[in-house]
Protein backbone atom coordinates (compact mmCIF):
# COMPACT_ATOMS: atom_id res chain seq x y z
CA UNK A 1 0.00 0.00 0.00
CA UNK A 2 1.36 3.43 -1.10
CA UNK A 3 0.15 6.88 -0.89
CA UNK A 4 1.34 10.07 -2.61
CA UNK A 5 2.25 12.29 0.53
CA UNK A 6 1.09 15.32 -1.95
CA UNK A 7 -2.68 14.50 -0.91
CA UNK A 8 -1.99 14.43 2.80
CA UNK A 9 -0.90 17.86 2.15
CA UNK A 10 -3.83 18.99 0.13
CA UNK A 11 -5.85 17.40 3.19
CA UNK A 12 -3.91 19.26 5.86
CA UNK A 13 -4.40 22.61 3.30
CA UNK A 14 -0.52 22.85 3.27
CA UNK A 15 1.33 25.04 0.46
CA UNK A 16 3.31 22.31 -1.26
CA UNK A 17 5.77 23.48 -3.30
CA UNK A 18 6.40 21.16 -5.92
CA UNK A 19 10.01 22.51 -6.60
CA UNK A 20 10.71 21.50 -2.99
CA UNK A 21 10.00 18.16 -3.68
CA UNK A 22 13.01 16.26 -3.82
CA UNK A 23 12.41 12.74 -5.90
CA UNK A 24 11.97 9.75 -3.55
CA UNK A 25 14.37 7.18 -2.91
CA UNK A 26 15.00 6.29 -6.57
CA UNK A 27 18.77 4.73 -5.75
CA UNK A 28 17.09 3.10 -2.65
CA UNK A 29 19.63 0.90 -0.53
CA UNK A 30 17.95 -2.92 -1.76
CA UNK A 31 18.12 -3.83 2.02
CA UNK A 32 16.07 -1.02 3.15
CA UNK A 33 12.99 -2.08 1.33
CA UNK A 34 11.79 1.34 1.34
CA UNK A 35 8.99 1.95 -1.49
CA UNK A 36 9.65 4.67 -3.97
CA UNK A 37 7.03 7.15 -4.24
CA UNK A 38 7.18 9.64 -6.37
CA UNK A 39 7.47 13.15 -4.80
CA UNK A 40 8.11 13.89 -1.30
CA UNK A 41 7.29 17.22 0.55
CA UNK A 42 9.09 18.25 3.33
CA UNK A 43 7.53 17.02 5.90
CA UNK A 44 9.22 17.91 9.05
CA UNK A 45 6.97 16.26 11.42
CA UNK A 46 4.24 14.40 9.93
CA UNK A 47 2.80 14.09 13.40
CA UNK A 48 2.62 17.78 14.14
CA UNK A 49 1.14 18.37 10.90
CA UNK A 50 -1.69 15.89 11.65
CA UNK A 51 -2.76 17.21 14.95
CA UNK A 52 -3.64 20.39 12.90
CA UNK A 53 -5.77 17.77 10.47
CA UNK A 54 -7.22 15.90 13.37
CA UNK A 55 -7.74 18.43 16.66
CA UNK A 56 -8.77 15.02 18.56
CA UNK A 57 -4.78 14.06 18.03
CA UNK A 58 -3.41 16.41 19.98
CA UNK A 59 -4.60 15.21 23.41
CA UNK A 60 -2.46 12.34 22.55
CA UNK A 61 0.84 14.41 22.20
CA UNK A 62 2.00 14.36 26.23
CA UNK A 63 5.69 12.63 26.59
CA UNK A 64 6.43 12.07 23.02
CA UNK A 65 9.82 11.70 22.00
CA UNK A 66 10.38 14.64 19.10
CA UNK A 67 10.58 13.24 15.61
CA UNK A 68 13.86 10.89 14.83
CA UNK A 69 14.30 11.19 18.27
CA UNK A 70 17.67 9.81 19.78
CA UNK A 71 17.14 6.35 21.53
CA UNK A 72 17.84 6.37 25.50
CA UNK A 73 21.35 6.21 26.63
CA UNK A 74 22.51 2.97 28.18
CA UNK A 75 24.26 4.91 31.04
CA UNK A 76 22.82 6.39 33.50
CA UNK A 77 23.01 10.05 34.44
CA UNK A 78 25.42 9.23 37.17
CA UNK A 79 27.55 7.54 34.65
CA UNK A 80 28.26 10.11 32.73
CA UNK A 81 31.68 10.29 34.84
CA UNK A 82 32.62 7.96 32.05
CA UNK A 83 31.79 11.25 29.56
CA UNK A 84 34.08 12.93 31.88
CA UNK A 85 36.66 10.61 32.13
CA UNK A 86 36.52 10.24 28.73
CA UNK A 87 37.21 14.46 27.97
CA UNK A 88 39.60 14.52 31.03
CA UNK A 89 41.44 11.80 30.74
CA UNK A 90 43.47 10.69 33.44
CA UNK A 91 42.37 13.31 35.72
CA UNK A 92 42.02 11.34 39.22
CA UNK A 93 39.12 10.57 40.31
CA UNK A 94 40.54 10.59 43.77
CA UNK A 95 42.52 13.66 44.06
CA UNK A 96 44.75 14.84 46.77
CA UNK A 97 42.39 17.62 47.46
CA UNK A 98 40.24 17.62 50.99
CA UNK A 99 37.09 17.69 50.32
CA UNK A 100 35.17 20.35 51.77
CA UNK A 101 31.66 19.85 51.37
CA UNK A 102 30.19 21.09 54.32
CA UNK A 103 31.55 24.89 53.05
CA UNK A 104 29.70 24.68 49.73
CA UNK A 105 27.53 27.07 49.07
CA UNK A 106 28.22 28.69 52.41
CA UNK A 107 29.22 32.60 51.69
CA UNK A 108 32.01 34.24 53.50
CA UNK A 109 33.34 37.41 53.86
CA UNK A 110 36.75 38.78 52.96
CA UNK A 111 39.24 39.98 53.85
CA UNK A 112 39.17 38.63 57.63
CA UNK A 113 38.86 40.67 60.52
CA UNK A 114 38.79 44.25 58.07
CA UNK A 115 36.15 46.59 56.83
CA UNK A 116 36.25 47.59 53.31
CA UNK A 117 34.02 49.45 51.63
CA UNK A 118 30.67 47.33 51.25
CA UNK A 119 28.94 48.96 48.08
CA UNK A 120 28.86 48.10 45.57
CA UNK A 121 28.83 44.11 47.27
CA UNK A 122 30.54 41.83 45.50
CA UNK A 123 30.08 38.30 44.90
CA UNK A 124 32.59 35.80 43.50
CA UNK A 125 32.40 32.54 43.01
CA UNK A 126 35.75 30.25 42.37
CA UNK A 127 36.14 27.07 39.73
CA UNK A 128 36.77 24.02 40.24
CA UNK A 129 39.37 22.04 42.26
CA UNK A 130 40.19 24.75 44.22
CA UNK A 131 40.54 24.24 48.42
CA UNK A 132 39.67 25.62 51.41
CA UNK A 133 42.94 27.48 51.27
CA UNK A 134 43.32 28.38 47.64
CA UNK A 135 39.73 30.16 48.27
CA UNK A 136 40.74 32.46 51.31
CA UNK A 137 43.42 33.42 49.10
CA UNK A 138 41.38 34.52 46.34
CA UNK A 139 38.62 35.69 48.46
CA UNK A 140 41.37 38.22 50.02
CA UNK A 141 43.15 39.12 47.10
CA UNK A 142 40.22 39.94 45.29
CA UNK A 143 39.07 42.05 48.32
CA UNK A 144 42.13 44.08 47.83
CA UNK A 145 42.53 44.72 44.57
CA UNK A 146 39.22 45.81 44.40
CA UNK A 147 39.67 47.45 47.74
CA UNK A 148 35.71 45.97 48.68
CA UNK A 149 34.77 43.47 51.14
CA UNK A 150 34.02 40.50 48.78
CA UNK A 151 30.97 38.21 49.77
CA UNK A 152 32.62 35.07 48.40
CA UNK A 153 31.06 31.74 47.41
CA UNK A 154 32.61 29.01 48.54
CA UNK A 155 32.35 26.64 45.70
CA UNK A 156 34.17 23.50 47.48
CA UNK A 157 35.81 21.21 45.41
CA UNK A 158 35.24 17.15 45.82
CA UNK A 159 38.71 16.87 43.37
CA UNK A 160 38.63 18.00 39.58
CA UNK A 161 37.01 14.90 37.94
CA UNK A 162 33.76 15.46 40.37
CA UNK A 163 34.02 19.09 39.86
CA UNK A 164 33.90 18.18 36.16
CA UNK A 165 30.67 16.22 36.67
CA UNK A 166 29.69 18.88 38.44
CA UNK A 167 29.89 21.30 35.44
CA UNK A 168 28.43 18.72 33.24
CA UNK A 169 25.30 18.71 35.50
CA UNK A 170 24.90 22.45 35.69
CA UNK A 171 25.28 22.82 31.87
CA UNK A 172 23.94 19.60 30.22
CA UNK A 173 20.37 19.79 32.42
CA UNK A 174 20.69 22.94 34.30
CA UNK A 175 20.64 21.57 37.41
CA UNK A 176 22.16 24.10 39.91
CA UNK A 177 25.16 23.41 42.33
CA UNK A 178 24.63 24.63 46.13
CA UNK A 179 26.95 27.85 44.88
CA UNK A 180 24.67 28.57 42.20
CA UNK A 181 21.07 29.01 44.63
CA UNK A 182 23.32 30.76 47.07
CA UNK A 183 24.22 33.74 44.26
CA UNK A 184 20.88 33.35 43.05
CA UNK A 185 19.30 33.90 46.24
CA UNK A 186 21.28 36.65 47.12
CA UNK A 187 20.45 38.40 44.25
CA UNK A 188 17.07 38.27 44.30
CA UNK A 189 17.22 39.60 47.60
CA UNK A 190 19.64 42.39 47.04
CA UNK A 191 18.05 43.57 43.85
CA UNK A 192 14.00 43.23 45.39
CA UNK A 193 15.02 45.77 48.03
CA UNK A 194 14.16 48.99 48.08
CA UNK A 195 16.40 50.42 47.33
CA UNK A 196 18.14 47.33 45.13
CA UNK A 197 21.50 46.78 46.28
CA UNK A 198 24.53 48.00 43.60
CA UNK A 199 26.02 44.59 42.75
CA UNK A 200 29.06 43.09 41.36
CA UNK A 201 29.33 39.55 39.80
CA UNK A 202 33.03 37.82 39.84
CA UNK A 203 33.03 34.71 38.30
CA UNK A 204 36.08 32.40 37.00
CA UNK A 205 36.15 29.08 35.38
CA UNK A 206 33.42 27.20 36.85
CA UNK A 207 32.02 29.92 38.78
CA UNK A 208 30.95 31.37 35.07
CA UNK A 209 28.73 28.82 34.93
CA UNK A 210 27.27 29.10 38.26
CA UNK A 211 27.00 33.21 37.83
CA UNK A 212 25.05 33.03 34.65
CA UNK A 213 22.89 30.56 35.75
CA UNK A 214 22.22 32.16 39.45
CA UNK A 215 21.39 35.11 37.27
CA UNK A 216 19.09 32.99 35.09
CA UNK A 217 17.31 31.84 38.09
CA UNK A 218 17.33 35.17 40.13
CA UNK A 219 15.36 36.40 36.83
CA UNK A 220 13.11 33.52 36.57
CA UNK A 221 12.40 34.07 40.40
CA UNK A 222 11.57 37.88 39.86
CA UNK A 223 8.98 36.85 37.20
CA UNK A 224 7.37 34.40 39.35
CA UNK A 225 6.88 37.26 42.01
CA UNK A 226 4.90 39.37 39.52
CA UNK A 227 7.93 41.57 38.37
CA UNK A 228 7.74 42.41 34.20
CA UNK A 229 10.42 42.40 31.90
CA UNK A 230 11.03 45.67 31.46
CA UNK A 231 11.20 46.03 35.42
CA UNK A 232 13.76 43.30 35.58
CA UNK A 233 15.92 44.73 32.73
CA UNK A 234 15.72 47.92 34.36
CA UNK A 235 16.90 46.62 37.73
CA UNK A 236 19.42 44.52 36.08
CA UNK A 237 21.26 46.93 34.05
CA UNK A 238 21.08 49.53 36.71
CA UNK A 239 22.58 47.44 39.26
CA UNK A 240 24.11 44.68 38.47
CA UNK A 241 27.62 44.12 36.36
CA UNK A 242 28.74 40.74 35.75
CA UNK A 243 32.73 39.76 35.02
CA UNK A 244 33.19 36.22 34.10
CA UNK A 245 36.44 34.59 32.95
CA UNK A 246 38.40 31.48 32.02
CA UNK A 247 34.94 30.31 30.94
CA UNK A 248 35.24 26.13 29.91
CA UNK A 249 32.69 27.40 27.22
CA UNK A 250 31.37 30.21 25.27
CA UNK A 251 28.37 30.86 26.92
CA UNK A 252 27.21 33.30 24.49
CA UNK A 253 27.69 30.91 21.97
CA UNK A 254 24.21 28.75 22.36
CA UNK A 255 26.52 25.95 19.99
CA UNK A 256 28.63 25.47 22.99
CA UNK A 257 25.54 25.01 25.56
CA UNK A 258 24.61 21.15 25.36
CA UNK A 259 21.17 21.01 24.45
CA UNK A 260 20.49 24.28 23.41
CA UNK A 261 18.94 25.02 27.02
CA UNK A 262 21.94 27.33 28.21
CA UNK A 263 21.20 26.94 32.08
CA UNK A 264 23.40 30.30 32.37
CA UNK A 265 22.36 32.82 29.89
CA UNK A 266 18.56 31.71 29.44
CA UNK A 267 16.01 32.28 31.92
CA UNK A 268 12.86 29.95 32.17
CA UNK A 269 11.24 31.87 29.27
CA UNK A 270 13.27 32.21 25.64
CA UNK A 271 15.01 35.23 26.72
CA UNK A 272 18.73 35.07 27.43
CA UNK A 273 20.20 37.08 30.35
CA UNK A 274 21.36 38.97 27.84
CA UNK A 275 17.89 40.26 27.28
CA UNK A 276 18.01 41.67 30.76
CA UNK A 277 21.45 43.78 30.48
CA UNK A 278 22.45 46.76 28.04
CA UNK A 279 25.26 45.49 25.67
CA UNK A 280 27.86 47.80 27.66
CA UNK A 281 26.65 45.86 30.94
CA UNK A 282 28.30 42.54 30.08
CA UNK A 283 31.33 41.74 31.06
CA UNK A 284 31.98 38.39 29.18
CA UNK A 285 34.80 36.22 28.46
CA UNK A 286 34.50 33.54 26.11
CA UNK A 287 36.52 30.22 25.88
CA UNK A 288 40.04 30.54 25.33
CA UNK A 289 40.21 34.33 25.66
CA UNK A 290 41.92 35.55 28.74
CA UNK A 291 41.01 38.80 28.77
CA UNK A 292 37.14 39.48 28.48
CA UNK A 293 35.91 42.34 26.23
CA UNK A 294 36.00 45.54 27.20
CA UNK A 295 33.31 47.59 28.55
CA UNK A 296 33.76 51.21 27.02
CA UNK A 297 31.96 53.05 29.73
CA UNK A 298 32.33 55.84 31.91
CA UNK A 299 32.94 54.98 35.29
CA UNK A 300 29.79 55.10 37.49
CA UNK A 301 29.69 56.28 41.26
CA UNK A 302 30.58 53.36 44.28
CA UNK A 303 31.72 51.34 40.84
CA UNK A 304 35.31 49.44 41.15
CA UNK A 305 38.64 51.55 40.91
CA UNK A 306 38.21 51.94 36.89
CA UNK A 307 35.02 50.42 35.25
CA UNK A 308 36.20 47.76 33.19
CA UNK A 309 37.99 45.76 35.13
CA UNK A 310 40.15 43.30 34.00
CA UNK A 311 40.37 39.37 35.17
CA UNK A 312 43.34 37.41 33.62
CA UNK A 313 43.73 33.71 33.79
CA UNK A 314 47.12 32.77 34.29
CA UNK A 315 48.75 31.84 31.59
CA UNK A 316 50.97 29.87 33.59
CA UNK A 317 47.96 27.76 35.02
CA UNK A 318 48.39 24.70 32.53
CA UNK A 319 46.12 22.17 34.33
CA UNK A 320 43.44 25.16 33.69
CA UNK A 321 44.43 25.77 30.25
CA UNK A 322 44.34 21.84 29.76
CA UNK A 323 40.97 22.02 31.10
CA UNK A 324 39.51 25.20 29.62
CA UNK A 325 40.93 24.42 26.05
CA UNK A 326 39.27 21.37 25.58
CA UNK A 327 36.59 22.70 22.68
CA UNK A 328 36.21 22.08 18.71
CA UNK A 329 39.84 20.94 17.92
CA UNK A 330 39.77 18.48 20.88
CA UNK A 331 36.31 17.24 19.18
CA UNK A 332 38.17 16.96 16.06
CA UNK A 333 41.30 14.98 17.48
CA UNK A 334 38.99 12.92 19.95
CA UNK A 335 37.29 11.94 16.55
CA UNK A 336 40.29 10.92 14.22
CA UNK A 337 42.35 9.47 17.04
CA UNK A 338 40.51 9.31 20.70
CA UNK A 339 43.45 7.50 22.04
CA UNK A 340 45.86 9.53 21.24
CA UNK A 341 43.51 12.35 22.49
CA UNK A 342 43.32 10.82 25.95
CA UNK A 343 47.00 9.57 26.17
CA UNK A 344 47.99 13.77 25.67
CA UNK A 345 45.25 14.97 27.45
CA UNK A 346 46.10 12.52 30.23
CA UNK A 347 49.51 12.59 29.78
CA UNK A 348 49.69 16.87 30.28
CA UNK A 349 47.07 16.74 33.59
CA UNK A 350 49.12 14.00 35.26
CA UNK A 351 52.80 15.37 34.53
CA UNK A 352 51.00 18.66 35.81
CA UNK A 353 49.91 17.27 39.04
CA UNK A 354 53.21 15.55 40.01
CA UNK A 355 55.00 18.60 38.79
CA UNK A 356 52.87 20.60 41.22
CA UNK A 357 53.13 18.38 43.94
CA UNK A 358 56.68 18.20 43.08
CA UNK A 359 57.58 22.28 43.28
CA UNK A 360 55.16 23.22 45.97
CA UNK A 361 55.57 20.39 48.36
CA UNK A 362 51.90 20.87 49.36
CA UNK A 363 49.68 18.70 51.30
CA UNK A 364 47.24 19.05 48.99
CA UNK A 365 48.90 18.12 45.93
CA UNK A 366 46.61 20.54 42.98
CA UNK A 367 45.80 23.78 41.91
CA UNK A 368 48.66 25.43 44.88
CA UNK A 369 50.37 27.47 42.67
CA UNK A 370 51.52 30.51 43.87
CA UNK A 371 50.32 32.56 40.98
CA UNK A 372 46.82 30.32 40.72
CA UNK A 373 44.02 33.26 42.00
CA UNK A 374 41.53 31.88 40.10
CA UNK A 375 40.13 35.25 39.60
CA UNK A 376 42.30 37.52 39.59
CA UNK A 377 42.26 40.90 39.01
CA UNK A 378 45.15 43.29 37.59
CA UNK A 379 45.32 46.75 37.09
CA UNK A 380 44.39 48.16 33.50
CA UNK A 381 47.88 49.09 32.98
CA UNK A 382 49.11 45.45 33.51
CA UNK A 383 47.06 44.11 31.21
CA UNK A 384 47.93 46.62 28.09
CA UNK B 1 44.73 -23.22 -3.23
CA UNK B 2 46.60 -25.53 -0.51
CA UNK B 3 45.92 -24.40 3.24
CA UNK B 4 49.66 -23.19 3.89
CA UNK B 5 49.36 -20.63 1.22
CA UNK B 6 46.33 -19.00 2.66
CA UNK B 7 48.24 -19.02 5.87
CA UNK B 8 50.96 -17.60 4.64
CA UNK B 9 48.69 -14.38 2.59
CA UNK B 10 46.62 -14.39 6.07
CA UNK B 11 50.36 -13.51 8.02
CA UNK B 12 51.26 -11.28 5.39
CA UNK B 13 47.76 -9.15 5.47
CA UNK B 14 48.23 -9.16 9.52
CA UNK B 15 52.03 -8.34 9.07
CA UNK B 16 50.83 -5.07 7.10
CA UNK B 17 48.37 -3.82 9.36
CA UNK B 18 49.50 -1.29 12.00
CA UNK B 19 50.56 -2.80 14.66
CA UNK B 20 47.78 -2.37 17.75
CA UNK B 21 45.92 -3.62 15.27
CA UNK B 22 47.24 -6.79 14.74
CA UNK B 23 47.26 -7.98 18.48
CA UNK B 24 43.22 -7.43 18.02
CA UNK B 25 40.38 -8.97 16.18
CA UNK B 26 38.33 -5.73 16.76
CA UNK B 27 39.40 -1.47 16.30
CA UNK B 28 37.44 -1.52 19.67
CA UNK B 29 39.97 -3.89 21.58
CA UNK B 30 42.65 -1.97 19.57
CA UNK B 31 41.89 1.20 20.83
CA UNK B 32 40.85 -0.36 24.38
CA UNK B 33 37.47 1.53 24.33
CA UNK B 34 35.21 0.34 26.89
CA UNK B 35 31.34 0.18 26.03
CA UNK B 36 30.83 2.89 28.60
CA UNK B 37 33.14 4.92 26.47
CA UNK B 38 31.35 4.18 23.60
CA UNK B 39 28.30 4.84 24.73
CA UNK B 40 29.67 7.96 26.30
CA UNK B 41 30.65 9.53 23.05
CA UNK B 42 27.57 8.46 21.60
CA UNK B 43 26.17 10.80 24.21
CA UNK B 44 28.65 13.67 22.81
CA UNK B 45 27.39 13.00 19.16
CA UNK B 46 23.70 12.99 20.51
CA UNK B 47 24.46 16.56 22.08
CA UNK B 48 26.06 17.73 19.51
CA UNK B 49 23.15 16.77 17.62
CA UNK B 50 21.26 18.50 19.50
CA UNK B 51 23.08 21.54 19.02
CA UNK B 52 22.49 21.64 15.43
CA UNK B 53 26.16 20.53 14.93
CA UNK B 54 24.94 17.28 12.62
CA UNK B 55 28.17 17.02 11.05
CA UNK B 56 30.24 16.48 13.41
CA UNK B 57 27.86 14.35 15.03
CA UNK B 58 27.67 12.18 12.19
CA UNK B 59 31.39 11.97 11.90
CA UNK B 60 31.53 10.82 15.11
CA UNK B 61 28.88 8.13 15.37
CA UNK B 62 29.86 7.19 11.99
CA UNK B 63 33.87 6.58 13.69
CA UNK B 64 31.80 4.94 16.10
CA UNK B 65 30.17 2.39 14.42
CA UNK B 66 33.79 1.43 12.72
CA UNK B 67 34.85 0.92 15.80
CA UNK B 68 32.17 -1.00 17.26
CA UNK B 69 29.96 -2.19 14.20
CA UNK B 70 27.72 -4.71 16.67
CA UNK B 71 26.65 -2.12 18.73
CA UNK B 72 22.83 -1.34 18.45
CA UNK B 73 22.87 1.86 19.95
CA UNK B 74 25.36 3.23 17.88
CA UNK B 75 23.54 2.39 14.85
CA UNK B 76 20.11 3.60 16.38
CA UNK B 77 21.41 7.20 16.98
CA UNK B 78 23.33 7.07 13.81
CA UNK B 79 19.83 6.55 12.12
CA UNK B 80 17.82 8.67 13.92
CA UNK B 81 20.32 11.32 12.80
CA UNK B 82 20.39 10.74 9.17
CA UNK B 83 16.58 10.62 9.27
CA UNK B 84 17.14 14.49 10.95
CA UNK B 85 19.44 15.20 7.79
CA UNK B 86 16.69 14.06 5.40
CA UNK B 87 19.11 11.15 4.52
CA UNK B 88 16.35 8.74 4.06
CA UNK B 89 17.95 5.61 2.77
CA UNK B 90 20.59 5.97 4.88
CA UNK B 91 18.41 5.81 7.83
CA UNK B 92 16.14 3.06 6.76
CA UNK B 93 19.57 0.90 6.00
CA UNK B 94 20.91 1.86 9.67
CA UNK B 95 17.30 1.16 11.42
CA UNK B 96 16.99 -1.87 9.53
CA UNK B 97 20.29 -3.13 10.77
CA UNK B 98 19.70 -2.16 13.86
CA UNK B 99 16.58 -3.99 14.15
CA UNK B 100 18.06 -6.86 12.45
CA UNK B 101 20.75 -6.52 15.31
CA UNK B 102 18.24 -5.90 18.20
CA UNK B 103 14.69 -6.52 17.44
CA UNK B 104 13.85 -4.70 20.49
CA UNK B 105 14.99 -1.37 20.22
CA UNK B 106 11.59 0.74 20.34
CA UNK B 107 13.47 4.12 18.79
CA UNK B 108 14.72 2.53 16.08
CA UNK B 109 11.08 0.71 15.47
CA UNK B 110 9.22 3.86 16.07
CA UNK B 111 11.35 6.02 13.98
CA UNK B 112 11.79 3.50 11.08
CA UNK B 113 7.94 3.40 11.07
CA UNK B 114 7.52 7.11 11.27
CA UNK B 115 10.39 7.15 7.90
CA UNK B 116 7.94 4.63 5.93
CA UNK B 117 5.04 6.54 6.81
CA UNK B 118 6.79 9.76 5.68
CA UNK B 119 7.70 7.92 2.53
CA UNK B 120 3.87 7.14 1.97
CA UNK B 121 4.33 3.10 2.84
CA UNK B 122 1.85 2.84 5.30
CA UNK B 123 1.43 -1.11 5.29
CA UNK B 124 5.15 -1.27 6.36
CA UNK B 125 4.67 1.99 8.77
CA UNK B 126 1.85 0.21 9.92
CA UNK B 127 3.75 -2.89 10.73
CA UNK B 128 6.72 -0.70 12.66
CA UNK B 129 3.98 1.12 14.79
CA UNK B 130 2.04 -1.91 15.77
CA UNK B 131 5.47 -3.73 16.83
CA UNK B 132 7.13 -0.84 19.19
CA UNK B 133 3.67 -0.61 20.47
CA UNK B 134 4.03 -4.55 21.67
CA UNK B 135 7.09 -3.43 22.50
CA UNK B 136 6.14 -0.89 25.34
CA UNK B 137 5.73 -3.12 28.23
CA UNK B 138 5.19 0.14 31.14
CA UNK B 139 2.57 1.69 28.62
CA UNK B 140 4.69 5.33 29.57
CA UNK B 141 8.02 4.72 26.75
CA UNK B 142 8.15 8.48 24.78
CA UNK B 143 8.67 6.44 21.86
CA UNK B 144 5.67 3.92 22.06
CA UNK B 145 3.58 6.82 22.63
CA UNK B 146 4.43 8.52 19.52
CA UNK B 147 4.19 5.34 17.46
CA UNK B 148 0.62 5.22 19.24
CA UNK B 149 -0.45 9.16 17.87
CA UNK B 150 0.88 8.06 14.43
CA UNK B 151 -0.87 4.90 14.27
CA UNK B 152 -3.93 6.89 15.34
CA UNK B 153 -3.17 9.56 12.43
CA UNK B 154 -2.56 6.54 10.24
CA UNK B 155 -5.97 5.51 10.91
CA UNK B 156 -7.41 8.57 10.36
CA UNK B 157 -6.08 9.43 7.15
CA UNK B 158 -7.09 6.27 5.58
CA UNK B 159 -10.52 6.99 6.80
CA UNK B 160 -10.42 10.18 4.74
CA UNK B 161 -9.02 8.59 1.80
Amino acid sequence: MAINFNNIGRMLDLPINQADNKPATQNLNQSSGVDSIGFLPKVKDILSLGSKLFPKLSSNTTSLTPRAGFPENPLSFDNLKYLLKLVAGTIPLTSKLTPDLKNDGKLEQYPKGQNLPTVPKVYAVNGIATNELTRADMGNKTAQFLNKNVNFINNSTEGPAIDLLQCAKELFLGIPTKPTETLANAIYKDLTKNPPEKLQLVGYSQGTIMTTHAVSLAITKMKENGYSDSQIKQLMSENVRVALTGCPVDLTNPGHVVGNVPPGPRTASSKTIGDYFTTEDIFLSGKGEPYGTKINREQGPGELSRPNFEMLRHDKDVVATVIHDFGADDIQSLKSNPGKFLGKLGSQILSQTLASVRDTLNPFGYHMYDNVYLAYMVDHKLVD
Amino acid sequence: MANKELTQMLNTLRRSLPRPLQLHSTAKAAMSMSDEQIYACSALACQLAEQGNTIDAKDLLVGLSVIDPENTFVHSCLAALYMRMEEKDLAAGEFLYTLQLNPQDIAATTNLAELYFENGNLEEAKKYLDKSILLDETGENPFANRAKALKELLVNLEKEK
